[in-house]
């Protein structure tokens, strides 16, 4: 029965989170300022859930977010499940229990997942990106900030629904 | 006999003449100088004017007191009314600007001969990887179908992309995937305007044909997408490219600024003959 919470939880923040990158935290208002709730969700996920729960809502936040950009499935689909099994897969080795340690894999999934973007629409032809390395580590900050935030709000939730 | 004796009453009696004297002789010269009374008069100036002083300035700090808290309640009620007034004034100026922009759909609606539905942006892509993409209020419910064009009156934003019972995703000219077939309106130079992120390309143009900055571009509506003769877009800058000329366009709409557009409900049919 908790299992069947815990997911219903991270659907539920799921869709939460991407009506608000499609709305108030998009780049259409905050500019490269705008947090990525996505991946900073994938990230959570990532460390703190089985890989079953964490394969499922990664694939699904990839899906929702190549949908909504412009419905081209793949760029978003392909960077975000390499996220997670970079992400998961470190959690043999770190401990991701401080701040520091969660606003660096923060730090490092943003970057990763530019230059993952970056080399899939330098593969798929007519697609054509445009950010710089500028904008990309404004992004890394602004989901340190947030996502440090964030992860606290959810860790608290998480651990209420698992009692 | 202690008070009636003779001293006593003569005394009294002398007194009596004395004083009526003096009051007689005040009567009768008014002007006569009296040192003793001036001298007193000076004395006591001082403290006087002292003790009016310092009752004057108590008065005076009490009446402004009570005048500064009357004006203090009355400037917290001025301002509350200010401000209540700048509110009303934003709504009204936001309706005056949202009645200009409806009347203006209004006119694209009379002015087209397919049936169109008005549709408000509610939302915008995810990313900043490919943000050249819209969400709109409407979907299959009110007739719109993937493919079909989305304008205001100025000229054609995009074309719905993905259609929801609800909502449709809607992909702006400026996406890089987005092609428009398009003549220059001044020569009929025909050419492909592709989106180019920030503005769009007009490629495929033969480079005997006259494009110059300022011109105005239009849809031929041969793509089956978007329907013949509306503007798409104003030459900023024309390049030569091998054989051929591109052409660097502006969209006259500002894309980035979108709230109502128009939904052409035009089905997709490709026009071979025209």
């Amino acid at each position: 029965m908790s299992n069947f919470y815990k997911l219903t939880f991270l659907l539920f923040v799921t869709f939460l989170f991407i009506t608000l990158q499609t709305t108030v935290t998009s780049p259409k208002y905050l500019g490269s300022y705008y947090p990525d709730l996505n991946l900073i969700l994938i990230t959570y996920v990532s460390i703190n859930f089985n890989f079953g729960f964490g394969l499922f809502i990664t694939l699904l936040n990839g899906y929702l977010m190549d949908l909504f950009s412009g419905y081209l499935l793949g760029s978003f689909l392909v960077s975000r499940l390499v996220i997670f099994f970079v992400v998961s897969g470190s959690t043999r080795k770190f401990y991701f229990k401080s701040n520091y340690s969660k606003g660096s894999a923060l730090f490092c999934v943003t970057i990763i997942s530019w230059l993952l973007i970056w080399i899939i629409s330098n593969l798929k032809p007519n697609e054509i990106i445009y950010f710089s390395v500028l904008d990309i580590l404004k992004q890394s900050f602004v989901n340190i900030a947030v996502g440090l935030f964030l992860f606290r709000m959810l860790d608290y939730i998480n651990e209420r629904i698992s009692q | 006999m202690g008070l009636l004796n003779k001293r006593t009453i003569l005394l009294a009696v002398v007194l009596f003449f004395v004083s009526i004297q003096l009051f007689s002789n005040k009567l009768e010269r008014n002007k006569m100088r009296d040192p003793l009374s001036e001298v007193v008069l000076t004395i006591t100036y001082y403290p006087q004017m002292f003790v009016n002083y310092v009752t004057g300035e108590a008065v005076g700090v009490w009446n402004r007191y009570a005048a500064l808290y009357k004006v203090n309640n009355e400037n917290e009620m001025l301002r509350m009314e200010i401000n209540k007034l700048k509110e009303e004034k934003h709504y009204l100026l936001e309706a005056k600007l949202q009645n200009s922009r409806l009347k203006q759909l209004l006119e694209l609606k009379s002015n087209t001969s397919y049936p169109v539905v008005a549709a408000n942006v509610i939302g915008g892509s995810p990313s900043s990887m490919r943000n050249e993409v819209v969400i709109i209020d409407k979907g299959k419910n009110e007739g719109v179908e993937v493919g079909m064009p989305v304008a205001i009156n100025n000229g054609i934003v995009g074309r719905v992309l993905l259609a929801g019972d609800k909502s449709s995703e809607v992909m702006l000219i400026t996406d890089p995937i987005s092609s428009i077939d398009a003549y220059v309106l001044r020569n009929r130079a025909r050419g492909i305007v592709k989106g180019g992120g920030e503005g769009c390309v007009m490629e495929y143009i033969e480079s005997l044909s006259d494009v110059e900055v300022g011109d105005q571009i239009i849809s031929s509506g041969k793509d089956g997408f978007y329907p013949k003769g509306v503007t798409v877009g104003k030459v900023t800058e024309v390049i030569s490219d091998g054989g051929l000329v591109k052409a660097l366009l502006e969209p006259l709409v500002n894309l980035n600024s979108l709230e109502e557009v128009v939904v052409i409900l035009k089905s997709n049919s490709i026009v071979l003959n025209e």
